[in-house]
């Protein structure tokens, strides 16, 4: 019995714990991972990322905006989740909607993310010590821009400001006020600790002057001109060396990322011709290591053509000359749009192709978009795998913002007229310049149009809308419904709050009234 | 009703003995108003004889009174029975019988006979005896005997391993028995967790089947053997696609993370993608453990079932060749009728004057009117299916073995799929010495998937004017629908199976072993291992081709995968009966590793040309994913304890503990308790003498058990870079991507063990000699602690981007399921014909009881097309039930819509309320289920459940001399089906082909019809919002199987192949021959292909085109050398 009791004890003492402290040799954990400045830079790069994410500028933002402000308009080949933006027929479960909504919540979360990493981050020497200001910075910089984002167009948002809250499912909705205050803040707290430029490699973060920039726009938003205009003026003058890109085409060129004019902008590259998947949702996975955005061959009339140029948009090239009140033409049409002649778009296209320029052809496509799209040096795009970055914000949009800070103080008219008539005046447009005499109200006039014009396409014009207070008025007049269609109505102001939001977080859920905001 | 024979039967075990009475005694008596009963046994004990007699018969309150003195007893019998109808008889042995005029007896005959064997050699030494006496009598050498039997007397015969016989022998008295084989579903030994019982001391509810069940048909699958078979077991098909694979369900979904069983080869722990790579014809049989008692030994993989699958071994004999083939094709069973092409241009420019959209070209040209395709008859075909399988075995006194090699061939009913399979087979077993016990078994597989699968749902969008080739698309050259020309952008179906080059192999292999040594008397000790090798290949390569307006570039994508997993266990066995108890105690420990493995896959693009598809020619080559190891390991000890008392009483205890490396240190450790009891009421004198029963058990069981089938290292917070490193941004004037790295999947560092605690009872009975079987049984299982995967606010900010899911698992929920299963098997002989019927049915209600910590939101979830999540999972309902709008009707006209809107005014006193937003003519009305005048979330009701609550299955099996039949009918009946097809080819929001049933769209104001118009406002209006239109009976009954069978006799056989062969069947099988439903999809068995398991929780029943089972018809054959 002794013998057996010992091999008894052997087999069955055989098997030690300790076995079961398997390693996880696939993935670091956060605690394993973020421990020097490089992992650090790559929290902040991993929330840049979210800009191309869903919902982002690689695909949805550019359709969301310009078809809800009406920029663009439906061609027939539109269907699916883009076509309820054309007339306002979205639910509060619109991939679309969400998908901004949620990749917005994740620039927060890897904000937050970073910045809890960071905390345990102790700077080696002066230029670590930078660096993890820097970095910090950014984070701020992002998460102000998220919440942005989602003020102006959700109203009240859950306010998520570290990770420990980031992580909670069930946060309620502050109010519009304590939004735009953090908003301010985080602007604000950005700017000291970035710098006005990068090292050359890294060209495309954020700078001080986008700090500025949107510190700027936050307050002419909340419409406090005098501290907007206090913030923008700063980059009209050294050490900021922004200037207009004498060409309008370079600006929506493949190589705009080297414009003078560029404040802000999200950076786009192909690396590889097999990933045209990754803008439907591929971000991160498997055919994803890339950057690029499908608004060239999306918006594209020998491409996809899902969008034209909106009829509004055409029209409004069309007004009366500034100095005669004769029927003017904008010089911008022809860079804007193609069209036939009457429309007063390009009427030839691949004017740098080998052939030669080509006849538009105006009876098949209508006018179609010439922003954005590589059809002077190419027929086709042949990939819905554009390298042209999506401009945030850019010079020009600096000077229209300073510009109605000083026509809506009153003070200093003449002042934002002739910021208007700087833009008006960059080389290859050279629009007639309004007279400095303009009274309040024409000058203003003239400031939202020439913002129409010049940004047209930048998904700059829903917000220009909501924050004048009439994007009610001038949606339903300029797309009043069709058969079977509805038309803008009040609550469209706001976007819905997704549902799959309300069905995970309770604190919110009974706070959404009529299944919208 | 008690009939004669058993009253005799009941009196004559009373009065132990009886034999040689005289009836010549005289006696005295002296009783006043007693029952006749009373004065009989009085008559026995004073006359010494015996009297038989049925109570029954007896005049009811009758009394006697009598006084006598020395008279002879039959006198005094007469007298007692003056004042009834009653007679007496006297037989030859003195037994006096009392009879009623009903009954005429006689006197006896002489009854002889011979009793052979089923192969017609004479039995010696079978017993047997007049059925209520003791008289017998047995045969002699050459199987003869002589017996006398009264006129209605019933001669038993009985031999040890036979079934015993009953006969009547009436006028015939030469008579000549045929005993077969004992049936011995009783004594039978049922495979448990480590080890057998036999099935009369099992306390658990047990189902198995074997070959019998089967039936020797052929099945495409291994799961498919048990398809209906086994009471509460619901074998789900991944697909319609061939080598696709099965789901066992037991007893209902019991986990919102994986509803999957424990499944064990031969004894050892196996997985799922092993057992679906058995040949069925390698299977003996299958038994699944449902009950707590059953599966508690297996502990933390116990909570959804266990399967053991064992293979066949062969029992002594010289060795054998058998081979078993068969070969058939498969059809689809159901196709839709779809418009032509006149009628969808007429529909399509519809759609586009109701949106306001203009035409796109192609529409307005003649050649849209023209049909080109018939694309379901494209996409469709007749697949031929074939499988090889041969055997050799036998089995000396100390060597059993077996060797099979398999092949099989199966092509998809879809183009252009096919599955091809081999198998080898090694089983050896060996006996060394008196004490020592050794067996090996190999198992290897080779597979091969080639081709896809034409995406049907696209096919059937398609418009029927584009032909399938089209020379003029310079890429690929097929017909292309483009959203620009045809305002549609469904890709032609065929493109895929016929450019892309995919051809997915796997390798499986797995080894068993294990020793058993006889330590002491009923002291075992068995050790064995089991190691499993899974080596995969996948390569998919696609040239350029335009498929609709999007140009897929050429591309391959190579995955390669191994992985080494391996489970050592060691247990003792002690058995021995002292007196009349009789202990088995079985103790031992069990480690399972994950072992080794790797992955990697790449992707490759830009080649020269079409010419070479392999990713060495591929100018870019880049990395996709990879990983390595860190798979689960499991460190468990084990012990059950079965006793009986006086073979009545049954005790069965088990204990396992668990401990994971899947949970963190703090919540590794499980104990997982169990306890059963059993009572066989058969053995309990007073109902032992029932003469119909054959075997009475009542059980019942407790325990608990874990589940364990989730991810690892959830519990860690894992750093998100994307895969290959792909979380990146450009910075730079060149724009280069840098590397990024967060946090996209939520950790739960408190992860535990999930458990569930099972309650079971139940009652086991044999009747009529076994023929007749019942099993009743009642279970309720608790599920407390459930992994879930908890959708998470969309402002948590996780997931979201591909392979991170917006959702964390957390034990968050607990659920039951409760019910009833039923089981009766009845096997009969009439003659030559033989039969058996067994019909099984389970009912289950699953409901979910809490949703623990996450703020007991709801969990919302299948989501499919444009409708948002149709499923919500909360407490008081089943696990992932169907939730939405109640649809009333199509609005007729204005005023239709105007009535709503007045009631909408009156109940909200709002004078500009609307009904239903957005509502115009045409539009679907859905119902104000809350009454407060309009249409809101809250009119969102539960709209039914994707489980069913019964499963049933009837199985048939008949022989008439040479020929057999098997039939088998599965089905499932109240449970929901989501037809999510409807959206697109009956829903009309979208210029896409349809079913002819859209004809009869609301085209005008007065049409009344169930379709809504084309082209209506699919956002606002929402026709398309997940409602009960979608919302289908998914009931069905399936002929799963028919197999009709005639095996040559051996006579015939010999004359016409000399002594070649020793057995020849030949068989027709038709699989899912007819379905009964009125389900309006492809098929009511919504499968789950390309889904998760969590899919299969929270989207079950949700059909979304995957592919149809087949109806197969095979013609095979079976031979023996």
């Amino acid at each position: 019995m002794v013998p057996l009791f010992i091999f008894f004890t052997l087999l069955f003492g055989g098997c030690k714990r300790s076995l079961l402290d398997v390693k996880n040799e696939n993935t670091y954990t956060d605690e394993s991972y973020f421990k020097t400045q490089v992992q650090f830079n790559e929290a902040i790069v991993a929330t840049y990322a979210v800009f191309n994410h869903q919902g982002m500028m690689s695909r949805e933002w550019y359709f969301i905006f310009d078809l809800l402000a009406n920029d663009a308009e439906r061609a027939s080949p539109l269907v699916g989740t883009e076509l309820q933006l054309t007339d306002y027929s979205y639910t509060a479960n619109n991939d679309d909607i969400v998908w901004l909504w949620s990749s917005l919540y994740r620039m927060i979360f890897r904000a937050n993310f970073a910045m809890h990493v960071m905390e345990s981050w102790t700077p080696k020497d002066a230029d670590e010590q930078a660096l993890k200001k820097q970095y910090i910075a950014e984070a701020h910089w992002l998460r102000g821009f998220a919440y942005f984002n989602l003020v102006t167009n959700w109203g009240r948002v859950p306010l998520k400001m570290d990770y420990a809250t980031s992580k909670q499912n069930a946060v309620p909705r502050s109010s519009v006020s304590d939004v735009w205050a953090v908003v301010e803040s985080e602007f604000s707290q950005a700017i000291p600790d970035l710098p006005v430029d990068y090292p050359d490699d890294q060209r495309g973060r954020i700078t001080k002057g986008a700090a500025i920039a949107f510190l700027g726009r936050t307050y002419l938003f909340e419409k406090k001109y005098q501290q907007a205009q206090d913030q923008l003026v700063q980059l009209t003058t050294a050490p900021y060396h922004y200037s207009l890109d004498p060409s309008y085409d370079h600006l929506f060129s493949e190589d705009n990322i080297n414009s003078p004019e560029v404040v802000f902008a999200v950076n786009h590259v192909y690396t590889t011709d097999n990933t045209q998947y990754y803008m439907f949702g591929g971000q991160e996975g498997t055919d994803a290591r890339t950057a690029h955005t499908g608004r060239a061959q999306e918006y594209g009339f020998n491409d996809w053509q899902n969008v034209t140029a909106s009829n509004a948009l055409v029209t409004a090239q069309h007004y009366p000359n500034p100095v005669n009140s004769a029927d003017y033409l904008d010089p911008r049409s022809k860079l804007l749009y193609y069209s036939d002649a009457a429309d007063g778009g390009d009427t030839e296209y691949c004017d740098a192709c080998a052939a030669g320029p080509i006849a538009y052809p105006y009876n098949l496509f209508g006018d179609s978009w010439r922003k954005y799209e590589p059809y002077e040096s190419q027929q086709y795009t042949s990939a819905p795998m554009s390298g042209i970055n999506t401009h945030v914000t850019r010079y020009a949009d600096v000077l229209l913002m300073l510009a109605e800070c000083y026509i809506e103080i009153g003070a200093d008219i003449n002042s934002g007229v002739t910021l208007i008539n700087d833009v008006r005046n960059r080389p290859s447009v050279m629009a007639v310049n309004y007279p400095l005499t303009l009274t309040q109200d024409l000058a203003r006039a003239a400031l939202r149009r020439e913002r129409h014009i010049e940004l047209a396409g930048e998904q700059s014009r829903w917000f220009d809308l909501a924050r004048w207070g009439i994007s009610k008025q001038v949606l339903s007049t300029e797309h009043p419904a069709g058969p079977g269609q509805q038309p803008f109505l009040d609550k469209h102001v706001l976007l819905p709050i997704p549902t799959a939001e309300r069905d995970a977080n309770p604190a919110l859920a009974s706070d959404v009234a009529n299944e919208w905001n | 009703m008690f009939n004669w024979a058993m009253i005799l039967t009941f009196v004559l075990c009373v009065n132990a003995t009886a034999n040689g009475f005289s009836q010549e005694g005289k006696i005295s008596l002296d009783v006043r108003g007693m029952k006749l009963k009373k004065a009989f046994s009085l008559l026995e004990e004073k006359g010494d004889i015996r009297i038989l007699y049925s109570e029954e018969d007896l005049p009811r309150g009758h009394t006697v009174s009598l006084q006598v003195k020395e008279t002879p007893v039959l006198e005094v019998l007469q007298l007692l029975l003056k004042d009834t109808y009653l007679k007496y008889q006297v037989l030859k042995d003195g037994l006096v019988i009392i009879v009623s005029p009903q009954m005429d007896i006689v006197a006896d005959s002489s009854v002889k006979g011979r009793v052979l064997d089923e192969q017609g050699n004479p039995l010696t030494g079978v017993n047997i005896t007049v059925k209520g006496t003791n008289r017998g009598t047995s045969t002699d050498a050459a199987g003869k005997f002589s017996i006398d039997v009264p006129s209605k007397g019933v001669l038993v015969f009985s031999f040890v391993g036979f079934t015993a016989q009953e006969v009547r022998p009436g006028d015939q008295v030469n008579l000549s028995i045929r005993l077969f084989p004992e049936n011995k579903i009783l004594n039978d030994v049922v495979v448990v967790g480590y080890g057998s019982q036999k099935r009369k001391d099992l306390v658990g509810a047990i189902g198995v089947a074997s070959r019998k069940d089967f039936g020797d048909v052929a099945v495409s699958n291994t799961a498919q053997l048990i398809q209906g078979k086994i009471a509460g077991v619901q074998v789900l098909n991944n697909s319609g696609e061939p080598g696709s694979g099965t789901q066992i369900i037991v007893r209902g979904t019991g986990s919102f993370t994986d509803a999957s069983p424990l499944y064990v080869i031969d004894g050892i722990q196996s997985d799922v993608t092993t057992f679906n790579s058995l040949s069925s014809f390698d299977v003996q049989d299958i038994t699944v453990l449902k009950d707590a008692s059953s599966v508690a030994i297996y502990g933390a993989q116990g909570a959804n079932g266990v399967v053991i699958i064992t293979t066949r071994h062969p029992k002594i004999s010289r060795p054998k060749i058998s081979y078993d083939g068969y070969a058939g094709f498969s059809r689809p069973w159901r196709q839709f009728h779809m418009l032509n092409a006149a009628q969808y241009t007429d529909l399509v420019k519809e759609w586009y004057v109701n949106y306001g959209q203009p035409l796109p070209p192609r529409l307005s040209t003649p050649e849209a009117l023209i049909t080109q395709t018939d694309w379901q008859k494209e996409m469709f075909r007749t697949g031929k299916i074939t499988e090889h399988h041969i055997n050799l075995a036998g089995a000396t006194e100390n060597v059993a073995y077996s060797f099979s090699f398999g092949y099989t061939k199966q092509e998809s009913q879809v183009v252009d799929m096919s599955f091809q399979r081999a198998n080898i087979r090694i089983n050896l077993d060996e006996h060394v010495g008196k004490r020592f016990k050794f067996g090996q078994q190999i198992n290897f597989s080779s597979q091969l998937q080639k081709g896809v699968s034409a995406d049907i749902l696209n096919g059937l969008r398609m418009p029927p004017y584009i032909s399938v080739y089209d020379s003029t698309n310079l890429l690929g050259g097929y017909g292309i629908a483009t959203s620009a020309l045809d305002g549609n952008d469904a890709q032609n179906p065929l493109i895929q199976p016929h450019l892309r080059d995919v051809k997915n192999r796997a390798l499986n292999g797995y080894l068993q072993l294990y020793g058993e040594v006889d330590l002491i008397k009923g002291l075992k000790f068995r050790s064995q291992f089991g190691g499993t090798f899974q080596f995969n290949q996948k390569y998919n390569y696609n040239p350029t081709y335009a498929g609709n307006q999007l140009v897929t570039q050429d591309q391959i994508n190579e995955n390669y995968n191994y992985a080494l997993s391996y489970i050592l266990e060691n247990y003792f066995t002690y058995t021995n009966q002292f007196g009349v108890h009789y202990i088995n105690v079985t103790a031992g420990n069990s480690y399972r590793d994950g072992g080794l493995g790797r992955s990697i896959s790449l992707v490759g693009s830009n080649f020269a040309n079409d010419e070479i598809h392999q990713i060495g020619v591929a100018k870019t080559v880049t990395f996709g994913s990879g990983s390595a190891n860190s798979n689960a390991r499991f460190i468990s000890y084990f012990a059950r304890l079965n006793y009986t008392l006086l073979d009545k009483y049954i005790l069965t205890a088990t204990i396992r503990q668990d401990a994971t490396s899947l949970f963190s240190e703090a919540n590794r450790v499980g104990y997982f308790p169990s306890v059963g009891l059993g009572w066989r009421l058969y053995n309990e004198p007073f109902i032992r003498n029932i003469s119909f029963l054959s075997d009475l058990k009542l059980r019942g069981s407790w325990g608990r058990t874990g589940n364990s089938n989730i991810a690892g290292f959830s519990y860690q917070s894992n750093v998100w870079t994307g895969s290959g490193n792909s979380v990146v941004y450009p910075l730079g004037p060149d724009e280069v991507l840098i590397n990024g790295a967060t946090i996209a999947i939520p950790s739960t560092p408190n992860l535990k063990w999930e458990t569930t605690s099972t309650t079971d009872v139940g009652i086991d009975a044999a009747l009529f000699k076994n023929k007749l079987n019942i099993s009743i049984g009642y279970y309720y299982r608790n599920n407390q602690n459930l992994l879930v995967s908890v959708p998470l606010a969309l402002s948590t900010g996780y997931g979201g981007v591909s392979g991170a899911s917006n959702s964390q698992l957390i034990n968050a929920a607990s659920a039951y399921n409760k019910g009833f299963e039923l089981s009766l098997g009845y096997a009969g002989k009439l003659n030559d014909f033989t039969y058996s019927l067994n019909v099984n049915a389970n009912y289950n209600k699953n409901s979910v009881t809490s949703l623990g910590t996450q703020g007991a939101a709801p969990i919302i979830g299948g989501a499919f097309y444009e409708v948002p999540s149709m499923t919500r999972t909360q407490p008081g309902q089943p696990i992932g039930s169907f939730y939405g709008y109640v649809y009333d009707h199509v609005a007729i006209d204005l005023a239709d819509i105007d009535k709503y809107n007045a009631i909408a005014r009156q109940k909200t006193g709002d004078p500009n309320a609307e009904y239903q937003s957005g509502l115009l003519p045409g539009d679907r009305i859905f119902k104000d289920v809350n009454g407060d005048g309009v249409v809101t979330e809250a009119d969102k009701k539960f709209l039914g459940s994707p489980i069913p609550k019964w499963l049933y299955g009837v199985n048939l099996a008949m022989g008439y001399k040479n020929f057999d039949m098997m039939v088998s009918l599965q089905g499932v009946a109240d449970v929901q089906l989501i037809n999510a097809m409807k959206y697109y080819l009956e829903g009309v929001a979208l210029p896409f082909n349809a079913k002819t049933t859209v004809l009869k769209r609301w085209e005008q104001p007065g049409d009344i019809t169930d379709i809504a118009r084309a082209g209506q406002n699919y956002g606002t209006a929402a026709n398309l919002r997940n409602s009960s239109w979608f919302v289908e009976n998914g009931a069905y009954a399936r002929i799963r199987n028919v197999t009709i069978g005639y095996t040559i006799p051996a006579a015939s056989l010999n004359a016409l192949a000399g002594k070649t062969f020793s057995s020849l069947r030949c068989y027709v099988t038709a699989q899912n021959l007819f379905t009964f439903t009125k389900y309006s999809g492809y098929d009511p068995e919504v499968t789950e292909d390309s889904r998760s398991a969590q899919d299969l929780i929270f989207s079950r029943g949700i059909d979304q085109g995957a592919v149809p089972q087949p109806r197969t018809f095979m013609l095979g054959l079976q031979v023996g050398f």
